[in-house]
């Protein structure tokens, strides 16, 4: 079934054209040390996955931009590919994937997040597209200096929400350690995005030790979200931050019946080990947590899927839209409309989003696509 | 979860099942270690030593139980008395829990020791005194040539009938070249493997059972049972181990089934985008994994509305033909036929709790001819 009305779009990634136009932000004694390196240090932390051996680097053939830069460093090839080739109300930029966070010098890794926060206000989100939104990248190495980067620029009326790609202290995301940048991000209304990087390799261990292949890496990803989205309802973040939002996006969706299914399960163990957890696990996703829809996981046969995911009741209230432009795993509008059920569809492209954000839905846009069917 | 213990095959209409685990372990390790050198034995008893033998398990610690009734599972005669003799069962596998932990130590040998030991106290306490009693032999992974020998060693005893992977000790997914041995010398002996949850509990293995850091509560960290079985489960098709060696039969032990559609999609999509990394492979992930897995039913997840699990499990054709049921007991999760018939559809229930066991596992001949028996005059 298609799709014409309103498109929100949670997961585009967006990135400066070259080093230098971030070093400009740093201050001079960061700027030295990069400058010193002489370009053999690149600004985001080595990494040893095995996405380094996927065509494009792992992006769309299609996405380079004509400059000779990288994918998503240029506004008009992302106009052109994106935002006016679909009906798009909101485009939310992500970066590419803002893992600076995970340089281990801390103090570097602080003033290299301020750097690429002052370079997305002044750049994509001053260019005069309405469109166009971003998230507060953090150094969340350091829990309070993240709060208060989170502070320095949250109110920016464009920044809607914190985003945390990396997880260098290798606890769960709801870990008490994490807590003062969800109170930051509730005392200004942002929601919170998690999203995989490369960068989970600093700290973070794996099931069964380290992923031989891409395929195992990519794989995993479910097993992390899980784990992050039982230690928010675990750990209290919820009960503490009662209007807090978190955004789980990439890492599959699949998963969630068998996890929502699972933590029910053991409600009277987590009541007798967490007593200030107060409501069954499901109705804190329920409220609490969106998914991202790309990477859709679906098989030969997309009603299996379907039939899956509606084995939990308001399913579709939980979805929010993603391509993960300009990444090679890109998701047509068109693909997730033809899978997904006619009757999700308005929630899933649009409201879902739009709740989590504080955004007015658009009802022209979509009474417009009405008049055009 | 509430477990009962139905009276013989009242609600599941199969007749007697057969359990594919069932963990006996030691209420203390002087149980197994008469089944040691002096050397070892000296080392892990340590005579005189105030503090008492040494505790070999070291998994993560939480301070909820995690046994449904403590000594039930440490003789013969109590799991007889307390679980064997309502009938409800016709054969039980015996596999290794506490036990799988003492495969973790650092030092490989006493790894191997521990393991040796194990086998030769199942066999001559167990297995040798009981007729419904059949068992996993345990490796330790740390030395995989010497537990190839061990699986060489104990295999050919008739009432093995199966291989337990111990710890995750190299830290690398079971898939990894570097395990191949072990698979080797099961496939020569015609054993099927079994991979538990727990392989990678370890406290101190340098791997973690749960992805993103260690769980803080137990309750979390049974929610997430499933994680290491995917992860290895992966590992073991993309690396190439069914195209090695495509006799090989594994059993996933302890993570319950629904999660199976989800990462089947999320390999087979994966594959297609990155089929380069893995050019030796000739048919879809999924594919490899229909021919060559089997799941236990332990711990099924319980969904709150009625036949929602057993709706996700049928997303996918062919699941019912590799669940097997396992009670998991004694442990405080473990689930008893009644509890999982709701969770599964009413077709399967032949194949899950008789059918797929009988298929899976290097039975007896006779064994195997008494089960066609059984299964020709159902068909009548």
């Amino acid at each position: 079934m298609r799709y014409q009305g309103p498109i929100v779009d949670v997961d585009v990634h967006h990135r400066w054209k070259n080093d230098a136009e971030i070093v400009a932000y740093l201050p001079k004694k960061w700027g030295d040390y990069v400058r010193d390196a002489k370009g053999s240090v690149p600004l985001t932390p080595p990494w040893v996955t095995m996405g380094v051996f996927l065509s494009g680097g792992g992006r769309r053939m299609d996405s380079f931009p004509p400059d000779g830069g990288k994918p998503g460093s240029d506004y008009e090839t992302m106009k052109e590919q994106l935002l006016d080739h679909y009906n798009y109300f909101r485009a939310v930029l992500t970066y590419d994937v803002g893992e600076q966070a995970a340089f281990p010098n801390q103090q570097f890794a602080g003033a290299l997040c301020s750097a690429v926060n002052d370079w997305n206000i002044d750049t994509w989100l001053s260019n005069g597209d309405d469109r166009l939104r971003s998230l507060v990248v953090v150094p969340s190495a350091t829990p309070e200096a993240a709060a208060d980067e989170i502070r320095r620029v949250g109110t920016h009326p464009s920044m809607v929400g914190v985003l945390l790609p990396v997880n260098p202290l290798g606890r769960p995301f709801g870990d008490p350690i994490y807590h003062p940048i969800y109170k930051a991000a509730a005392e200004l209304g942002l929601m919170v995005a998690i999203h995989p990087s490369p960068g989970d390799n600093h700290g973070v261990k794996f099931v069964g030790g380290p992923a031989n292949t891409g395929i195992e890496y990519i794989n995993q990803f479910g097993a992390q979200a899980m784990h992050y989205i039982s230690s928010y309802i675990v750990q209290g973040v919820f009960e503490q931050f009662p209007d807090l939002k978190i955004t789980i996006k990439e890492f599959g969706v699949s998963w969630l019946p068998t996890l929502m299914w699972r933590l029910d399960q053991n409600y009277d163990l987590l009541r007798r080990e967490s007593p200030w957890v107060k409501k069954l696990p499901s109705e804190y996703i329920r409220e609490h947590i969106k998914l991202s829809t790309q990477p859709i996981e679906v098989g030969k046969d997309p009603g299996a899927w379907v039939e899956l995911m509606s084995t939990i009741e308001g399913v579709e209230d939980m979805l929010c839209f993603s391509t993960d432009y300009p990444h090679y795993s890109f998701d047509d509008p068109a693909y997730i409309a033809r899978i997904l059920p006619e009757s999700w569809h308005r929630k899933v492209f649009c409201e879902n989003a739009c709740r989590i954000y504080g955004w007015q839905v658009p009802e022209g846009v979509f009474r417009a696509a009405e008049a055009v069917r | 979860m509430n477990t009962t213990v139905s009276s013989a095959g009242t609600s599941t209409k199969t007749g007697p099942v057969v359990d594919a685990c069932v963990f006996h372990d030691w209420d203390s390790v002087r149980r197994y270690t008469p089944y040691m050198s002096d050397s070892w034995r000296n080392l892990v008893t340590r005579p005189g030593d105030p503090g008492g033998p040494v505790n070999f398990a070291s998994r993560p610690h939480h301070y909820s139980p995690v046994r449904r009734e403590e000594k039930n599972a440490v003789d013969v005669e109590t799991l007889s008395a307390a679980f064997l003799d309502s009938g409800l069962r016709s054969r039980v596998v015996l596999g290794f829990e506490e036990t799988l932990m003492a495969t973790g130590f650092h030092s490989p040998r006493m790894a191997a020791t521990s393991a040796s030991a194990a086998n030769d106290w199942t066999a001559d306490q167990w297995l040798a005194r009981d007729d419904r009693l059949f068992g996993f032999l345990l490796v330790a992974s740390g030395l995989p040539d010497q537990a190839a020998s061990e699986i060489r060693r104990v295999g050919g005893n008739p009432k093995i009938v199966g291989v337990e992977l111990g710890a995750n000790a190299l830290g690398h997914p079971y898939g990894h070249p570097i395990y191949r041995p072990i698979f080797e010398a099961a496939a020569e002996l015609g054993l099927p493997v079994m991979l538990h949850t727990a392989v990678d509990e370890g406290f101190d293995q340098g791997v973690s059972p749960v992805s993103g850091g260690p769980a803080s509560t137990y309750a979390e960290h049974r929610a997430f049972v499933s994680q290491p079985l995917l992860v290895h489960a992966t590992s073991m098709i993309i690396q190439g181990l069914f195209v090695d060696i495509p006799q090989t039969k594994v059993l996933l032990a302890g993570g319950g089934a629904a999660w199976i559609p989800a990462f089947l999609w999320r390999m087979d999509w994966l594959y297609h985008s990155n089929a380069r990394e893995a050019p030796y492979l000739t048919r879809l992930p999924s594919e490899y994994f229909l021919q060559n897995f089997f799941v236990t039913t332990y711990a099924l997840e319980q969904a709150s509305s009625p036949n929602a699990v057993a709706r996700a499990l049928q997303t996918v054709p062919g699941i019912g033909d590799l669940l097997i049921y396992a009670s998991g007991y004694p442990n405080l999760d473990c689930q008893e036929p009644d509890s999982i018939v709701a969770s599964i559809p009413g077709m399967w229930r032949e194949r899950v709790f008789q059918q797929n066991a009988s298929k899976f596992f290097r039975w007896p001949a006779e064994t195997l001819a008494q089960d066609r028996r059984v299964q020709g005059e159902a068909v009548k």
